[in-house]
């Protein structure tokens, strides 16, 4: 099933400063969000996720709406099935990397983002029984990638991901997810700081201006 | 040492666990909902959590002997339907140590909670993590040490409550005498005093130990960066 992430949303920041957002993602693609810091880049992914509310606007993924002023909805974060990849470090530090993985897994039988293959692809086989203080970071990048795709998201968000992972890998990594994100329809919307991606990676690029309006520019 | 010695110390030990066991799993969720919650209820809930920490012993054994007496609202309706009694009682001493030591309590595992790392929280949630399921399995487990640092802490001012629990359960030898209770009673007695030292040694040691521990537990893993 593929589907259209559709965002047309206005958020207020605290200091008075209002993000206009319109962008579009169809499904199977990749849509890369690219910037200046504090542009409002990782604040679209937390409001398409659920972590942040819109002061106005609709959020919808196909024919779910997640957020509607108008209809007066706004699902959960734990009820939209959006897969977030947070530029900071959040596996849970309690947990082994195998119990990170599984927190929050589907089975889904037809997709290609299985354990065994996430494993593979991602070169983390032998870290399963490893805490997160005992990887280096970009074995860290790579167990949290796993998990977000284990957890069979709708929509894939990923906010500057596997920034510590050398470039062959990455490149290798990326290959694997957009190539099971276009296989099961499902949009990708990416930010990202590394201007080198931007043009490697097929699909539409959103870029903010100086007035903090999202333009499209490919 | 003496029967009554020994006694003293096994009974407040006694006393200091079942008001742990008594108050430990309401602290947990007092603690859970403040620190969740903002706004005027919290405001309150807070004020009156806190409340045994400043009023007097006395007065908050006063209180409890009016709330908890055969007459009280809460000890009436206690008797009629269980029989449960708690002025002069076991009870009585556990209930007040409970309730004094509570505040102590609720204070270290809210900041624990509170210390954990929101976006771990969010991260949880994004894969479909209930906020029920995010407690038990995130910030819970990540709160351990404030945990085990509270229930210490609520221990070691147990082992210390007199004023709330001489108003309240009195000083019965072997029922409600703890070792306060039992010191006090030994200064009040010519050459009382030299009674008195192995129960404060052992009272200090305790103590100690609790705190250290406390101190030890206080380490949060999941305490943000």
């Amino acid at each position: 099933m593929s589907s259209e992430l559709q965002v047309n949303a206005q958020f207020g920041f605290a200091d008075g400063f209002e993000l206009d957002i319109a962008l579009s993602a169809a499904g199977g693609t990749v849509t890369q969000l690219v910037g200046p810091s504090g542009s409002g880049k990782s604040t679209i992914l937390s409001l398409i996720a659920g972590l942040l509310t819109p002061t106005t606007g609709e959020i919808s993924l196909g024919d779910s709406v997640f957020f509607s002023s108008r209809r007066n909805v706004d699902i959960k974060p734990w009820r939209r099935n959006v897969g977030l990849l947070f530029q900071r470090d959040t596996l849970f530090p309690h947990l082994t990397v195998q119990r990170n993985l599984s927190f929050g897994a589907k089975k889904v039988a037809t997709s290609p983002w299985q354990l065994e293959a996430i494993c593979d692809a991602f070169q983390i086989q032998d870290l399963l029984h490893r805490k997160p203080s005992q990887l280096s970071g970009g074995q860290r990048d790579r167990v949290s990638l796993g998990r977000t795709l284990l957890s069979q998201p709708d929509v894939l968000l990923l906010d500057e991901p596997l920034n510590s992972v050398e470039l062959d890998l990455r490149e290798s990594i990326f290959e694997f997810v957009f190539q099971g994100a276009a296989e099961m329809g499902i949009p990708t919307l990416m930010v990202s700081h590394d201007s080198s991606l931007w043009s490697k990676i097929p699909g539409s690029v959103y870029r903010f201006g100086s007035d903090g309006l999202l333009k499209f520019s490919g | 040492m003496t029967h009554e010695q020994w006694q003293a110390i096994f009974l407040s030990v006694q006393v200091a666990a079942a008001s742990l066991l008594l108050s430990f799993p309401v602290a947990v969720v007092v603690a859970a909902w403040l620190s969740k919650s903002r706004g005027a209820v919290r405001f309150m809930l807070d004020t009156a959590v806190n409340l045994p920490l400043v009023l007097p012993p006395v007065v908050t054994g006063y209180l409890l002997l009016l709330l908890f007496g055969r007459n009280g609202l809460m000890g009436g309706f206690l008797f009629r339907t269980l029989g449960l009694e708690f002025v002069f009682d076991f009870r009585g001493a556990v209930l007040a140590a409970a309730i004094v030591s509570f505040p102590l309590m609720v204070r270290a595992i809210r900041l624990s909670f509170d210390a954990v790392n929101p976006v771990l929280i969010a991260a949880a949630k994004t894969l479909g993590a209930s906020p029920l399921k995010t407690f038990w399995t995130i910030k819970l487990p990540l709160s351990t040490g404030g945990l085990a640092a509270g229930a210490m802490l609520a221990f070691a001012r147990s082992l210390g409550e007199f004023g709330a629990t001489v108003m309240v359960a009195g000083s019965i030898a072997g029922e409600t005498k703890t070792i306060p209770l039992f010191i006090y009673e030994q200064v009040q007695t010519p050459g009382g005093t030299a009674a008195c030292w192995p129960v404060v040694a052992i009272s200090i040691l305790i103590a100690m130990v609790a705190l250290l521990l406390a101190s030890k537990f206080e380490t949060n893993p999941g305490a943000q960066k």
